[in-house]
Order: C-alpha cells, then structure tokens, then sequence
C-alpha cells in the first residue's frame, strides 16, 4: 500500500513537471514567434496604406452582428457608437434574445424602430423570429427581436438576414474602437485565403469611457481586472499571434471577430449545442474547408481593437472560467478527428493535441499535481532540489512568461502611457501566480467536471456597465 | 500512517539527476523574466526619449512647413531647421504630412523631399523585405517623378509586398508607357483581392482605360487580371468596352470574370446587348443568373418585367433579390404592392422590404 502510494505520487509529479515544462516551452516559443511577428507588422503596417485604399473603394461591406440579452443598461450606449465608427460601407443587426427586461423598448425608443421585413439571404434554423425592426434614423440600423435561444442561436438569425460579404461579431456590452473595422478588414483584401480574423480583446475595466468611446485608458484601480489585463496580454500578444503565425488558430474571440459569410454559412452557422461558438466555429471551419481541399486562413491582428468589461468579482470570474472551460472541451470533442491527423496541417498535427493536452487537461494535472506536491511533503518523500523546481515551475515560469507579455505590449502598442501602469502591470504579473492562476485552474476543473456530467448553462458573469467604478479614485 | 512513509524516502528517486538539467533550465527563465521586466523600462525610457525627440522635431519643423507649403517660405528654408543626420527622420515626417495632402502641395513636398530621399532609398536593396516596402513607399510617395526606374524596377521584386508598394505608388500618375506594365505586373499578386486590386489601379483615371481594354479582351490574360480590368472599367463607365464585355461573356467559362463582365454592361451596356444577357438568366451558376438579372433591371424594359418576375421565385434568394432591386428601380410601385398581395410569402416578404426601403429614402 504504501510502496504504491510512493509510486503513485512520484508518476503524479513526474507527469506534473513535464506539463510545467512543455508549458513554459511553449509559452516561451510563442513570445519569442510574437516579437518577431509583431516587429514585422509594425514594419508593415508602416510600409503599406492600405487604409488609404480601402477608404478610397475597397472596403467590402461589413455586417456588425450583436446578440443582446438583458442588456437594457448598456445597449443604446454601445448601438450608439458601433453607428459612429470610421468605415465606409456597415450595417448593424442587433438581436434581442428573448430579454426579460426593457432591451427592445429602449432600443425602440431610442433609435426610432419600426416593423420591416428582409428575407432571408441563408436558412439557418432558430428559434422563432418574432419581428424584425429597422430604424428610421439610421437606416444601416435593423434590430432582429426573437424568443430566447442563446447566443448561438442569436447570431444564426442575425446570420440569416446578413447580406454582406463580411460579418463581423461583437458582444452587446464590447467597444469597438472608431478604425477597428478598417483595420480588421485588411487582411481579407490582403489575401483571398482569409476566412475569419480575430483583433484584440482588451479590459476596458478602469479606463474613462464617454458616449461609447475610451476616451483614456487607465489600469482598474481593482486587482481582479488587473490580473486580467495581464492574461488577456498574454493571451492575445503572445499565444494568439503565435497560432496566427503558423496558421493554426483554433479561436477566434466572440467579442471581436470577423468572418466570411459564404464561409459561415456553407459551415452550418453556429452551433448552437455548445457554450464554446466561437472555437467551435472555427475548428468546424478548418475541418469543412481543408476536407474540400481548401487551406483556410484565420488571422490574428494584434491592431483592430475591442474593449470588454471583465468580471470584478471572484464570483463572476469563476462562472466565465467555468465557461470557456466548457467551451474548449466541448468543441475539441466534437471534432476529435483532427487529432494528429496531418490532412489538417498544423491544426491536427500541433494546436489541437496542444489545445487537447495543456488547455484541455491542463487544469486536472495541475490541480492533481498541487495535491501531490503536498502528499510528497506530507510524507517527507522530498529533496530540495525537488521543492525547488516544483515551485519554480509552479511560479517563476508563470512570472516570466506574464512579463515577456507584458514587454510585448510595451514592444508594439503601449496603451498604459503612465509608469505607473507600467509597474502596476508588472506587479499583477507576479501576484498572478501567487494563487490566482491556481484558482482559475480549479473553476477550469469545475468546468470539465461540468462537461464530464454534462452541464450546459450559459454562465454568464454580471456585468456593471461602463460607468466608473464606485471607489475609482486611481 | 505517516510514520512509515517516512521511512520510505530514500525509495523516492525525485531527488537527483534530472533535476539538474530542469535547475539550469529554470536559471535561464529566471534571467529571462528579470530581462523582460528591464528590458520593458528600458523601452518605456527610449520610447519616451524617442516620443520627445519627435515632438521638438515637429516643433522645430512644423511652423516652417506651413510657411514653405502657403508659399510664404521657399522649400530650401526647412533645411535651415534640420541638423545633421536628420535626413531619415525628415523622410519620416515628410511621410507622415503626404498622408494628410493632395495635389500641388504633394507636388512642393517632393521638391522638399528631394536632397533627403537618399537616406531611404538606400533600403531598397536591404535583405529585409519590410525595409524594403518601406523605402519603395518613401520614394513612391515623395519621389515618383524621380526614382520612377527604382519603382518600375520593384514591380520585379520577388517580394509581393514590394510590388504592390511599388503598384500602389506607380498607379497614382498616369503615364501611358508605363500603364500596361503596371497593371501586367499586378497579376502577381495572386492573393490580394480584386476589391483591394481595382481600388488601386482605379487611380490611373480614365485615360488609362485603352490599357484596361487590351487586357479585358486579351483571353491570355489571367481572368483574375481581366476580371479586375472589367471592374476598372465599370468605374471608368467606359462605353467603348460594352462591345468587348458582351463577346468576352460569352466566351469564358471563368465565373468570377463573368459576372464583372455583366456588371461592365450594367453600367455601359445597351439595349441592343440585352438579347445576349437574357440567355444568361438560366445559367445554372447563381452569381451569373443574378448580375444578369441586375444587368437587364438597369437596362431592360417594361418587355422584361414578366422575365423579373419569374427571377423572383428562384430557388436562390440572392437572384430574388435582385430581382425585386430591379423591379424597385423600374419606378412600378403598383406593381410591386399587387406582388406583395398576390404572391407567395417569400415573394411578399420582399416586396414588402422593397417597398420599406423606398418609402424610407
């Protein structure tokens, strides 16, 4: 018995450390695939008015697609400003999705909707359509209200009346900034292989915003939307870019996203059977494409700008983790043939066992790994060089890692201008790991018990709208 | 229960060798960590020294400026207010004020730019292909006049980057010997799109229309070439190329090329084209049906307003559609209420968003 527990612990800790170890690798190569990417777009960006261009005719026209549900507090405010961005040719199609609360009638109120038709240009089932509006003031505005089927579900019927050749996604309570649209929609005239782009999604949390708009961008004087910003820079600048680069982006953010129409719809739309849509999506989208033959390209611009509120509450993160958990597991699921298989390319062959491996089991290996790490020293089975490299693993990579992404948005973007923000940024990226990240591996091992029993709630966490927060005084 | 665990140590073996390696290893992410978190102050200070440098560059320079391009000042007064190896920088600014203005104060910045633009062109032979985009960019923005061989020459340039840079800067001015070689060396650019492709070479203006012609009508062509040559000149509503387009329609099998060719007679095509376009409605490609749809809806007559109405029950809702466009801009308001109530819920849906649509603009 005991001899097996030994042995039990000891396989725990090697496999513990080795996922640390690939880990780390890989976060390691990615910033370095980042830097050298983001050096040469800025270059790029700087060699090519494509801008220019497209204001002059090239624009194709681009559909805003925003599902909203329950969001009476936030939505003329975000309508508003999606109808004053800096692009030539756009529509907006709103979808109230079965709210409960005022949503249609401020939005009726306030933008002067009233009952139209539009046939629809793909059929893709939904729930029950119950009207759709368009605006007489606006008249690119049009406000699609249906009975509640989730946000899926919404995006298919926004989807279905969508006439444009591009479509782009974003949520209800997101801000676009004014030339994202033209910025997003360069890679699409830059290379007839582009089926959907992803830009940046940033936390808004703490910045001034007024009439829809970042009018100054400050760190949240909180520490839980701070912790964010450092996840999401690491995220977007090093992890995304990197799958960009090798051309096996496996996700393309619901926040901010967009996509070929023609695409989308000859894929099926959206499923709706999962909480993941946007990964799902785009993991159908490489499977139905390379199977006809077609190599895809799903492009990360780190430019184009989306910003998002974030969760303050430990509560509200937790469900969202739990989430996109749930989210990731339920799409690798759904099309586990990829799994190294090489007709998909790097996809098969590199992000989805990467995906599979350390963002799928990542959080039950690491958890189990903790709990081993206290049974070694519990049983006093340890060495120093042992503790050291466990907590090491455990911490230091973490650190490293979330400064490397922290440099990079220093390298390329600068939005923190203040020093301060600057050493705040560095400090959350320390504090990070002391029990954060580790806390969101447990709501992430919820999640993929939640996929194991089957759970499929939407979990979305509360949102306080753009307002500044109650003791912002940074 | 603990107590004979304990006893069970030495049997761990996490105490060795391995580690050693990982220990090294975790030395170097160590040092990783603490060089991103000094090299990100580090650029922090350079990007603030650098922002600094700029902002009393421009104050330095701006004033002047404005002076030599109201023609208060001759050009050669700038190089009063530049010191010595400014001259990147100067192309740098110089860049940036291009961007902001047209015609004949373009033309004064090249005559500033000109002792500068060395320092740029110098690039156009680095290994680096970005480096190299960029000096094309500067001397095509600046000095088209001057360094016209450089940008005939990036045309060649094995990068695509290089030569659409060079494509963008030569399509700005027309010069007749130059247009065919221009447009030509466009075909390279396989994966841009015919959208970005045509706004580009759109700004040749409609004198370079004759080179567009020779391209449409020449089957040796790429088709995406002779699609983009098509749609050029749509825009140009060159009449002269109705006669190629209706013959090139009915000669290729290239879809994409097909419909900018219909689109081309939508917009100079006659009557006398219809007969032509009115076979294409049963084409079994969709995109076909439907630009010739919107081709006979421009130009058509009340004789094709029982073949609209048929085009509104195809079984794709893009052709339908067009042909409710169509029937919209055939003026016949009573026409399309009486669809509204007659026909079939598809039919009337889009009537009725027809109808919307008119009596919201």
């Amino acid at each position: 018995m005991t001899d097996l527990l030994v042995r039990l612990v000891w396989v725990v800790n090697v496999v513990t450390l080795s996922y640390f170890t690939i880990l780390a690798t890989f976060y390691l190569v990615s910033s370095v695939l980042a830097f050298r990417f983001l050096r040469r777009y800025a270059l790029r960006l700087k060699s090519v008015d494509v801008e220019d261009l497209i204001s002059s005719g090239a624009a194709p026209p681009v559909a805003l697609l925003v599902p909203a549900h329950n969001e009476e507090r936030s939505c003329v405010e975000s309508v508003r400003a999606l109808l004053t961005l800096n692009y030539p040719e756009y529509e907006v199609i709103v979808v109230n999705d079965g709210s409960t609360d005022r949503t249609l009638d401020v939005l009726i109120e306030a933008f002067d909707l009233v009952r139209t038709t539009r046939l629809p240009s793909a059929e893709l089932p939904t729930q029950p359509i119950r009207r759709i509006l368009r605006s007489r003031r606006h008249n690119n505005l049009w406000v699609v209200d249906k009975e509640n089927g989730g946000k899926s579900d919404a995006l298919n019927a926004a989807l279905a009346i969508c006439r444009t050749p591009l479509f782009c996604t974003i949520d209800a309570d997101s801000i676009l900034e004014p030339d994202a649209l033209l910025r997003a929609t360069r890679p699409f005239l830059e290379d007839d292989r582009v089926v959907a782009v992803g830009g940046i999604v940033r936390v808004v949390n703490g910045s001034a915003v007024e009439q829809g708009r970042v009018r100054s961008v400050r760190l949240s004087p909180r520490l839980l939307p701070r912790l964010q910003v450092v996840e999401y820079l690491r995220a977007f600048l090093s992890a995304r870019v990197a799958w960009s680069e090798l051309n096996a982006s496996l996700i393309v953010s619901g926040a901010f996203g967009l996509f070929r129409r023609d695409m989308v719809v000859a894929a099926g739309g959206y499923s709706t059977t999962t909480v993941g849509e946007d990964m799902e999506l785009i993991v159908r989208l490489h499977r139905t494409q390379r199977t006809r033959d077609f190599v895809p390209r799903v492009v990360f611009v780190p430019d184009p700008v989306a910003w998002t509120e974030c969760p303050e509450t430990l509560g509200g993160l937790a469900r969202q983790r739990n989430r996109w958990q749930r989210g990731l597991l339920e799409s690798l699921g759904r099309h586990r043939r990829l799994l190294f298989n090489p007709r998909y390319g790097a996809v098969g062959m590199l992000a989805y066992p990467y995906f599979l491996v350390l963002e799928g089991f990542g959080p039950v290996i690491e958890i189990v790994g903790y709990v081993a790490f206290a049974v070694t020293l519990l049983i006093g089975a340890w060495s120093p060089t042992f503790v050291v490299s466990f907590v090491a693993l455990a911490v230091l990579v973490g650190i490293a890692l979330s400064a490397a992404a922290v440099a990079l948005e220093e390298l390329t973007f600068r939005r923190y201008p203040r020093w301060v923000d600057l050493l705040r940024l560095f400090t959350a990226a320390i504090v990070e790991n002391l029990g954060y990240r580790q806390l969101n591996q447990f709501w992430r091992l919820q999640g993929t018990i939640a996929v194991l029993r089957g759970q499929r709630h939407w979990g979305s966490p509360p949102r306080r709208g753009f307002g500044p927060p109650a003791d912002s005084s940074a | 229960m603990i107590l004979p665990l304990l006893d069970t140590r030495a049997a761990l073996p996490l105490s060795d060798r391995g580690f050693v390696v990982l220990l090294v290893f975790l030395g170097i992410v160590a040092l990783g960590a603490v060089a991103f978190v000094v090299a990100s102050l580090l650029l922090r200070a350079r990007n603030n020294a650098i922002a600094r440098g700029w902002a009393a560059f421009e104050a330095r320079c701006d004033p002047v400026m404005l002076d030599v391009l109201v023609g208060a000042a001759p050009p050669a007064a700038l190089r009063a207010v530049l010191a010595p190896g400014d001259d990147r920088r100067f192309i740098e600014y110089l860049l940036r004020y291009g961007r902001r203005i047209r015609g004949q104060e373009r033309l004064l910045l090249g005559e500033i730019a000109a002792p500068h633009l060395y320092a740029a062109s110098g690039d156009l032979r680095s290994r680096n292909v970005e480096r190299r985009a960029r000096a094309t960019q500067a001397i095509g923005e600046l000095g088209p006049g001057v360094y016209r061989t450089e940008l005939l020459e990036a045309l060649r340039d094995p990068a695509p980057l290089v030569c659409m840079v060079a494509a963008v800067a030569l399509s700005r001015e027309y010069r007749a010997e130059d247009v065919l070689r221009v447009i030509r060396a466009t075909s390279r650019l396989t994966l841009l799109t015919t959208r970005l492709l045509v706004s580009m070479l759109q700004r040749l203006g409609p004198q370079a229309a004759w080179a567009f012609r020779e391209v449409l009508a020449d089957a040796s062509e790429p088709p995406k070439l002779r699609t983009v040559a098509a749609k050029v000149l749509a825009g140009f509503n060159d009449q002269e190329a109705g006669d190629i387009a209706l013959r090139e329609v009915q000669a290729t099998t290239d879809t994409d090329l097909r419909v900018a060719l219909l689109q081309l007679l939508q917009r100079v095509g006659s009557a006398e084209h219809l007969d032509v376009v009115r076979r294409l409605v049963t084409d079994p490609d969709a995109a076909v049906r439907g630009a010739a749809i919107r081709m006979i809806g421009a130009i058509g007559g009340e004789s094709d307003l029982a073949l609209l109405q048929t085009a509104l029950d195809d079984p794709v809702s893009w052709v339908a559609i067009h042909a409710a466009e169509a029937l919209r801009r055939s003026g016949r308001t009573d026409l399309l209420e009486t669809l509204a109530r007659t026909r079939g819920r598809r039919s009337s849906i889009l009537m009725s968003e027809v109808l919307f649509r008119d009596a919201g603009s």
